[in-house]
Parts: C-alpha cells; sequence; structure tokens
C-alpha cells in the first residue's frame, strides 16, 4: 500500500483556513503570545507615528504566520505528519477589519527513506482584496 | 495594569502576572547600536508549560485542532498527549525576555520583516524551557536598521525542541528609540 508520502503530488493545494481579524482578535492575541507592542494595541500612540499600518493598528506578524501554521498542521498532522521548519516574509500589513485567507501548495518532495520523506510546501497568506500580506516556505515530514 | 480592556482574554497564571506596559522599562531595553554580534546569552526567565499555556495560545491564534486544546482526545492520539500550536514559541520567546539582552523585541515601534523557524519537538506539559540567545546579524537596508538574533528554545533534559532566527526593524539608537517610547508614556 502506498505510503501519505508517495500519494502526495507535486502542485498539490492544501485546504486553505480564513480567519476574520478585528481588533478584538488582536488584542486576544497580545495576551495569548505576551506581545503587547503598542503597534499593535494603541490607536492613539499609532496614529503619531509613521509607522507600517498608517493611522490604523496592526496585527501581529507572528498571528499571520500562526494562520499560515494552521494551514500545515491541519492537513499533515491528519497524516501523521510533522511541521519541521517554517519561514515567512509580511509584505503588507493585516488591519483590522481585514479577512485572511492563508493556504500552501506543494512544490517539491525530498526522498529520504521512511519517518524522514519531506515535502516543501509554498505558504502564504492575503487579504480580502487578495493582496499577499505574507509569504513562505515549510518543511513538513509525511509518513 | 495597562490595557485594562484585555483582562477578558486572561486565562493564565503567566497572564495575570505579566507587565503590559512595554513603554515602562523601554530605557533598559538593548538598541541597535549598542547591539554586538557573536554575544551568547541565557533569558533570565524560565517558561514552564502548563495545559492552560497551550489551550490559551490555541484560543490566541484561533485553532480548535483538538491536539492542541483537548487533553483526552490527544492523550489517544499518535502524539500521546496534548501539544501546543507550532507558533507557541512566540508565547515563550516574549514571556522569557523583559528587559537586558533581546528586550529589543519589545521596543515600541519595532516591527517584524520575517523570520525563520526550525521546529524539532512540540512543546508538551510540563515542559521547562530555557531560552538561550545570541546575537547574529543587524544591518542596514534601504534606510531600515534590521536586527536579528538565534532563540534556541531547550527543555529540562536539554533536548533543543525549537530553534528560530526572529528579525525586527527598529529604531537604530536610544534617541530615536524615546520618540517612539515619549509618546506613550505622555499618556
Amino acid at each position: 500500500m502506498a505510503s501519505s508520502f508517495e500519494k502526495i503530488e507535486l502542485g498539490y493545494q492544501l485546504p486553505e483556513v480564513v480567519r476574520k481579524v478585528n481588533q478584538d482578535v488582536i488584542d486576544r492575541f497580545a495576551v495569548g503570545s505576551f506581545d503587547y507592542n503598542p503597534l499593535h494595541l494603541d490607536p492613539e500612540w499609532k496614529e503619531k507615528m509613521n509607522l507600517p499600518g498608517g493611522k490604523s493598528t496592526i496585527a501581529h506578524g507572528q498571528m499571520t504566520m500562526s494562520f499560515m501554521a494552521s494551514v500545515l498542521t491541519d492537513w499533515a498532522y491528519s497524516l501523521g505528519g510533522k511541521l519541521t521548519r517554517i519561514d515567512a516574509k509580511y509584505i503588507k500589513p493585516v488591519l483590522p477589519g481585514d479577512v485572511v485567507t492563508a493556504g500552501g501548495t506543494v512544490t517539491a518532495k525530498h526522498f529520504h527513506g521512511e519517518g524522514k520523506n519531506f515535502v516543501v510546501i509554498e505558504i502564504f497568506a492575503q487579504n480580502q482584496n487578495k493582496e499577499k500580506v505574507a509569504v513562505g516556505e515549510a518543511d513538513v515530514v509525511v509518513p | 495594569m495597562k490595557y485594562q480592556h484585555l483582562d477578558k482574554y486572561v486565562t493564565t497564571a503567566k497572564q495575570r502576572g505579566f507587565e503590559r506596559n512595554f513603554f515602562l522599562d523601554a530605557e533598559k531595553y538593548e538598541v541597535w547600536e549598542e547591539v554586538k554580534i557573536g554575544e551568547e546569552y541565557e533569558a533570565s526567565r524560565k517558561f514552564e508549560v502548563k495545559a492552560e499555556d497551550i489551550k490559551a495560545f490555541s484560543a490566541a491564534v484561533m485553532d480548535t485542532n483538538p491536539l492542541f486544546n483537548d487533553e483526552e482526545y490527544a492523550k489517544k492520539s499518535p502524539w500521546g498527549g496534548l501539544i501546543a500550536h507550532p507558533l507557541f514559541f512566540t508565547a515563550i520567546g516574549f514571556y522569557c525576555t523583559s528587559t537586558g539582552h533581546s528586550s529589543w523585541i519589545r521596543t515600541p515601534g519595532a516591527y517584524n520583516p520575517g523570520q525563520k523557524n526550525l521546529i524539532f519537538e512540540p512543546f508538551r506539559v510540563g515542559d521547562i524551557i530555557t531560552l538561550k540567545l545570541k546575537s547574529t546579524d543587524k544591518w542596514i537596508k534601504r534606510g531600515k536598521h534590521y536586527l536579528q538574533f538565534q532563540q534556541d528554545f531547550i527543555d529540562q533534559h536539554g533536548t533543543l525542541k525549537v530553534r528560530r532566527w526572529p528579525t525586527l526593524i527598529v529604531p537604530p539608537t536610544r534617541a530615536e528609540m524615546r520618540k517612539f517610547t515619549a509618546a506613550g508614556l505622555e499618556k
């Protein structure tokens, strides 16, 4: 019987994850991550500063990455797989009111033997205007 | 307590005792011009992982995967128990670094252009994590000042669970940083 790894085809698109972001969501992430940078929490302060996102607070980059990680774990952990690397670059701030869709595509398969075989997945997150807010790459070991 | 309206999201002992005002000790944070590349050190605070920490982080990232939320389900899974969402290292990293080395990650006005993360083992209940840090790079590009550190998350048995390289764009000097902190302290 073919293993999960053998069955995966290059170009396979992982099921997407959609998250609505508002200030409450950002606030809750600040508490959960212990990251209370005013950039995310303090609209009055942010308005005075010349920082990304203009006058608005912005979501934590780590929150955007967490959405991309959830795409990987939703898919891989049900197969008995394991996320071993995740890299990301943030392109555009996520603002309160944005709807973020995260997804990924299998771009490579690495044949290292049973229990070590892994796939490379190009990951992304985009807003409701289909503008990329983050891109990256991940490795997932698949049995 | 700053940001009192966030109290409704507090569910753990660590969250209850954590200082939320990043302006308060800003004068003690390292700034770009003071960081020396190659220095290694250990964060003074450790992170003992409890089930409530794992569940609180899952709620914060809106991930309902039962492996990250349901002890009974996770116990019967191939993982053998509750594991943390992969980005849980974010919470450990901020919790363990307050002042001193690597405190620049709290700098008001700093922002995150991207990062690299290697995950060797998931965090589990009972882990006592020590955070080891090493300054690995600082550079200027298109007028912005970047800082990068290596963070190693090591459990009480010496197992390296995560190695990552967070990068931030930060104010380059203490004088520049004060422009960001002054506006916050005025309030």
